[in-house]
């Protein structure tokens, strides 16, 4: 845990507030402002993406401080993007979009280890698939995230507003994860080809590693399943999308925090 | 029909759904005993059976030829199972025994500076002295010779006597009261790294690629010790590497660490100029100069440029009740600058990268090919990838490079369905929606 007193540091923790502000408004259905403090606090993560990038010279996702930055900025236009092309609603109160910036953009503020200082990396993380392979996983976690969260809502038997024609939950949920889900792969993959050139082996069967395939299974299982019984089973197709997050949320933390398995990922 | 491709669909899912709580079990196994698991005969025959099931699925269900995003993603990952299949350790048993092919799937080599190397060892995690073909006495030494079954007696590179081998039975060295006793033969001997480290003996499933005998030695004294004597310890590849140079490089601007028999005293950036107040125990270190890259000519230092591969620091030290001297800390030698038997400075830079200056050689010495390897920067050649994995530094100041070798067999097939699953997955759920509506749109425009 650590305050970063900077510039950088400052627009980071500006944009958390914001998120946290408009988050809280969103629960309470003050839905205008609510949507005007999280643009501000847009705002405030765009800023501290253009600033990094300015300060070290190149687009910045080449650590895992930056790619956090660059994730908590894309928050927005994920939620614009969701809602404006692929009909998708924000699910109830509209609120599970600013609470996602919030975690993704936490790490870049407060935690040590991701740290703003240019990183002296070990001999094999100097590849040029560190910062893809991070990326590429980053964004479809936070795509899942919001698919989940929208399955939460077709269990509790929410239903989008009507006035706003978008797609009703189930729907909005299989949407999501086809959005995400290429990434997903696209991260599995490139992970691959990097543990080739590092270490020799596309596959080391390592936990980290392992997680991360169940998680793919668990979605490809998901559009296996709803291939087969479409609409009819709604609530076992939304508890899927919850189970693959689930899995990702382990393949994400329990392996790192927990010193339960031993394995390769031991830096990320 | 229609039950028929229900029926591969719930067999698809059952395999996926399988193969989830493989992965979990896998996963709390951690990645040596997973990749054993996975590798074992009742997954292979998952494998196979999953991979048929894909490919069968692609010839019984008409929407998988008719959508090329769904038919490119299955393809992918039969793809995927048939070629990591074909470059698993079986699969390399099953090469050499029906193909011909003497692949080694993974291996490690080692090679001292100037010298050239074609040995590959096949045990994983095995230190290389372990794997001896012959044991030396004073006057003669024995060897295992796998297509007799005997062991050799030799002496001045002349065989002079031969015993059979038989488990159990007591074969005499006729050097007073000394003899061995064959206790197991391994068809294919590696070596397993046990909880507490120690190296522990076992047959590497598969065909006999490493045939060896492990005995029991007992001496004049009566001492009991175990041996291992291995026919083909080594699988040679057809040309030589040689190592030409080897070095370490570093990130730039040292770090000053200062440590005592208790542990840290102090540690932050080399800053030259600054003075360093460790307290009245200790005194005053004052960094004068920080070299990356130090070069000795005749008596002058000099920081040359470019990579970072002899980092230094020179420092004024003012221990109490001592004159000031002039020292310096050598990243190489991390006790060069010991303080009044109190405390030691160090310079501490982080590694950057292992490089290896190879060339491909044939015996007679004509390079057939060079190349500079680095971490994430392989060598490919004759159908294996050598990678550099660690280093030995040798008595002599030079270093011995240590590289793992791994087999192309399969990868391209792997790699292949890759790109194919990979493409046809973002092809299916992405592309394939913004043309239905570039084409809906100009439709609806001409209806309207």
């Amino acid at each position: 845990m650590e305050i970063k007193y900077t510039i950088q540091g400052l627009l980071i923790y500006i944009a958390i507030a914001a998120y946290a502000v408009g988050f809280l408004l969103a629960i309470f259905r003050i839905k205008k402002v609510a949507g005007f403090v999280y643009f501000l606090g847009f705002g405030s993560a765009l800023a501290a993406f253009i600033y990094r990038g300015l300060h070290v010279g190149h687009i910045p996702m080449q650590n895992l401080f930056e790619v956090f930055v660059t994730l908590g900025m894309l928050v927005y236009p994920i939620t614009l993007f969701s809602r404006k092309v692929l009909r998708v609603p924000g699910g109830p109160g509209d609120c599970a979009d600013m609470l996602i910036g919030i975690i993704v953009l936490f790490p870049a503020g407060f935690v040590a280890k991701f740290s703003a200082d240019p990183q002296q990396l070990p001999p094999a993380l100097q590849c040029w698939l560190f910062a893809p392979h991070v990326a590429v996983y980053m964004l479809s976690y936070m795509i899942m995230a919001k698919a989940a969260f929208l399955a939460g809502a077709r269990i509790a038997g929410a239903k989008p507003a009507p006035e706003e024609n978008l797609l009703a939950y189930e729907d909005a949920t299989y949407r999501m994860v086809c959005a995400g889900f290429p990434l997903l792969t696209l991260g599995l993959i490139l992970g691959s080809w990097w543990g080739k050139l590092a270490w020799g082996d596309y596959w080391g069967w390592d936990p980290k590693e392992l997680w991360s395939l169940v998680s793919w299974l668990v979605y490809l299982g998901y559009f296996h399943f709803r291939t087969m019984y479409g609409k009819k089973y709604p609530k076992a197709n939304s508890t899927l999308a919850i189970l693959g997050m689930v899995a990702i949320i382990i393949t994400l933390l329990w392996v790192n925090l927990s010193k339960l398995f031993p394995g390769l990922h031991s830096y990320a | 029909m229609k039950k028929f491709r229900r029926l591969m669909l719930w067999l698809g899912l059952i395999f996926i759904a399988l193969l989830t709580f493989f992965s979990i079990y896998g996963a709390f196994q951690g990645a040596d005993k997973a990749q054993k698991f996975f590798n074992s005969i009742p997954l292979a025959v998952y494998w196979a059976v999953f991979g048929v099931i894909i490919a069968a699925s692609i010839f019984l269900i008409p929407r998988l030829v008719k959508l090329p995003g769904l038919l490119a993603m299955h393809v992918g990952c039969v793809l995927i199972i048939a070629g990591s299949m074909w470059g698993s350790q079986a699969g390399h048993e099953m090469q050499r025994k029906y193909f011909g092919s003497a692949r080694i799937q993974s291996s490690r080599m080692s090679i001292s500076e100037g010298y050239a190397e074609d040995k590959l060892y096949l045990s994983e995690g095995s230190s290389v002295n372990q794997l001896l073909n012959s044991i030396k006495f004073d006057r003669f030494s024995i060897k295992y010779e796998y297509d007799t079954q005997n062991i050799n007696f030799i002496s001045d590179g002349k065989t002079f006597r031969k015993e059979p081998v038989v488990i159990g039975t007591q074969i005499s060295l006729g050097i007073e009261n000394s003899y061995i006793i064959p206790v197991h033969f391994f068809r294919n001997l590696g070596f397993n790294k046990t909880v507490d480290g120690k190296e522990q003996a076992f047959d590497r499933p598969g065909g006999g690629s490493n045939p060896a005998l492990e005995i029991k030695l007992t001496d004049h004294n009566g001492k009991e010790s175990t041996r291992f004597l291995a026919d083909t310890s080594f699988y040679n590849l057809p040309f030589l590497i040689r190592l030409n140079d080897f070095r370490i490089e570093y990130y730039k601007d040292p770090k000053l660490v200062v440590l005592d028999e208790k542990g840290l005293i102090w540690s932050g950036p080399a800053e030259v100029g600054k003075a360093i107040d460790l307290g009245p125990e200790f005194g005053i270190i004052t960094p004068t100069r920080v070299f990356n890259n130090l070069i000795a000519n005749n008596g002058v230092l000099t920081d040359s440029e470019g990579p970072a591969m002899n980092p230094a620091i020179e420092i004024l030290v003012d221990f109490p009740g001592q004159p000031q001297v002039k020292r310096y800390s050598y990243q190489k030698f991390p006790d060069s600058c010991i303080v009044a038997k109190k405390f030691v400075i160090r310079c501490n830079s982080t590694i950057s990268d292992y490089i290896s200056v190879l060339d491909i050689v044939t015996e007679d010495g004509k390079v057939l090919a060079s190349k500079c390897i680095e971490v994430n920067k392989p060598l490919h050649y004759g159908g294996y990838h050598f990678y550099q994995s660690s280093y030995q530094p040798l008595a002599n100041g030079n270093y011995a490079t240590i590289l793992s070798v791994t087999s192309d067999s399969g990868l391209y097939c792997v790699f292949a369905g890759f790109f194919a699953m990979c493409g046809g997955i973002v092809y299916h759920q992405w592309l394939r929606s913004v043309f239905k509506k570039k084409k809906q749109k100009p439709e609806a425009q001409a209806q309207g």
